[in-house]
């Protein structure tokens, strides 16, 4: 049951994006939420939600994936867009008066101030479509070989890039044994009368003290034949590691980059010259 | 006898210990109690313990890495917030365990995860302010259910460590 449970998003293609280099994808990423924080109107939106497309086509991911990235946050984009409406005025210049569109006790909803809602429900949609992208065409294993990189010039202030990309490896390893576990673990506890499905919260989180406490000694005892493993075959760290897949920036990670430097060029001077709110 | 606890913890130990806290922490959201409209994760019961256990700076990968790569692979969109939140948060707890109350550890223990229950929900209303509108918003619809999620996260990871002897139980591991 559970150990069938997919790790993460990824979906496998033979495409451009799943193609790239997965660090040049993770700076991409951060480059891309940094473009769209700096959209200050809905018309600079149009670069970033273009950029979104384009990347969503040459991926050959299945439109229907994307869309279900949506799905757990439908309710979260409706109910901020809902108390959005009520609390923001829009971002005018000094002076200028909003348009009053309902004005009644104490609601006074503003045209600026619907946009505006509008404009952050926008984002937190273009977002995620984006962090979805780099999930769903990007294996967990290439992600953190890709931070393990990037991570590496941080060595010279003694930061452990190394330990930390090993320890991410393990931990990605581990999480689907540890979920098998859980999953024993709960299916031996329910047999002996543990419920964890009904009551209030105290005797729920009462009941997942016996899911928990074993799941953790468990956890240890994994962690401590691994350790003697790693020991006996001599592990001394990164130093003179070689690696099975050694990542390399090609051409499609230029064009990427390009499209990404150009996404984030257009929000700004569209939000600097464009004022519509 | 030589208190086992006294010893300094062996590196690859330390580290395996370290990654399998991590892979706890990024299942751990796929675990809540449904609270009214709310759920409660487990992902702070979890951060809590590596904290309480593991020395500060190995406590910041299992929290702060734990989390990041739970919500990488489950909830992208707020992976940045999580890395910089639950990061701190281990790390203070962390530090306050290693430098308060010696003789008194259930009361330095109490105090730490209280402290990194404040950074959570701090760290959180902060990051959801940014990506999702006004503050207003996210009083109504964030605080309350994260100072829930803090408070009970809080209150059983202390029971858990302290009840069932976690740590003692973490120092017996063989190698």
């Amino acid at each position: 049951m559970l150990a069938d449970i997919t790790l993460g998003q990824f979906y496998p293609a033979d495409s451009f994006v799943h193609k790239m280099d997965p660090r040049v994808k993770i700076v991409l990423l951060i480059v891309f939420i940094v473009g769209i924080f700096l959209a200050k109107n809905l018309i600079a939106f149009i670069p970033a939600v273009l950029f979104v497309i384009l990347a969503a086509r040459m991926s050959r991911l299945p439109v229907r994936l994307l869309i279900r990235s949506l799905k757990p946050l439908r309710f979260i984009l409706i109910f901020t867009f809902i108390l959005n409406i009520f609390f923001l005025q829009g971002n005018l210049p000094e002076g200028q008066e909003p348009t009053p569109v309902l004005d009644w006790w104490i609601i006074h909803l503003t045209a600026e101030g619907i946009l505006q809602a509008l404009l952050y429900s926008l984002r937190l949609i273009v977002l995620v479509l984006g962090s979805s992208l780099l999930t769903l065409s990007t294996s967990p294993i290439a992600l953190t070989d890709g931070l393990e990189m990037l991570m590496t010039p941080l060595k010279v202030i003694r930061f452990p890039a190394h330990e930390i990309a090993m320890m991410m490896s393990i931990a990605l390893r581990f999480i689907p044994t540890l979920l098998e576990e859980a999953d024993k673990i709960m299916k031996a506890q329910t047999a002996r009368g543990a419920d964890f499905e009904s009551g209030n919260i105290l005797k729920r989180a009462k009941a997942m003290i016996p899911l928990l406490v074993p799941l953790f000694v468990s956890a240890f005892r994994r962690a401590g034949d691994l350790a003697m493993a790693m020991e006996a075959r001599c592990y001394h760290g990164g130093e003179g590691r070689t690696r099975l897949r050694v990542l390399k920036c090609t051409w499609r990670d230029l064009w990427g980059a390009a499209a990404a430097v150009l996404m984030v060029a257009g929000c700004v001077l569209i939000s600097e010259f464009v004022h519509i709110i | 006898m030589s208190d086992r606890r006294n010893m300094p913890l062996p590196h690859v130990r330390v580290m395996c210990v370290t990654a399998v806290f991590m892979a706890l922490t990024a299942i751990s959201g796929m675990w809540s109690l449904p609270v009214g409209i709310a759920h409660i994760y487990l992902t702070d019961v979890i951060v809590c313990i590596a904290a309480l256990l593991l020395p500060p700076s190995w406590a910041c990968a299992a929290g702060g890495l734990g989390a990041f790569l739970g919500d990488l692979m489950f909830y992208p969109q707020a992976m940045f917030v999580t890395l910089i939140t639950r990061t701190v948060q281990s790390l203070v707890i962390g530090l306050m365990k290693k430098g308060l109350f010696r003789k008194h550890p259930l009361l330095r223990d109490a105090l730490a995860v209280a402290a990194g229950a404040v950074i959570m929900v701090c760290g959180y209303t902060v990051g959801h302010m940014v990506m999702y509108g006004s503050f207003e918003t996210t009083l109504i619809s964030y605080v309350l259910p994260q100072v829930i999620q803090a408070v009970f996260g809080a209150a059983v990871a202390l029971m858990i460590v302290h009840v069932f002897h976690l740590e003692k139980r973490m120092q017996k591991l063989p190698v």
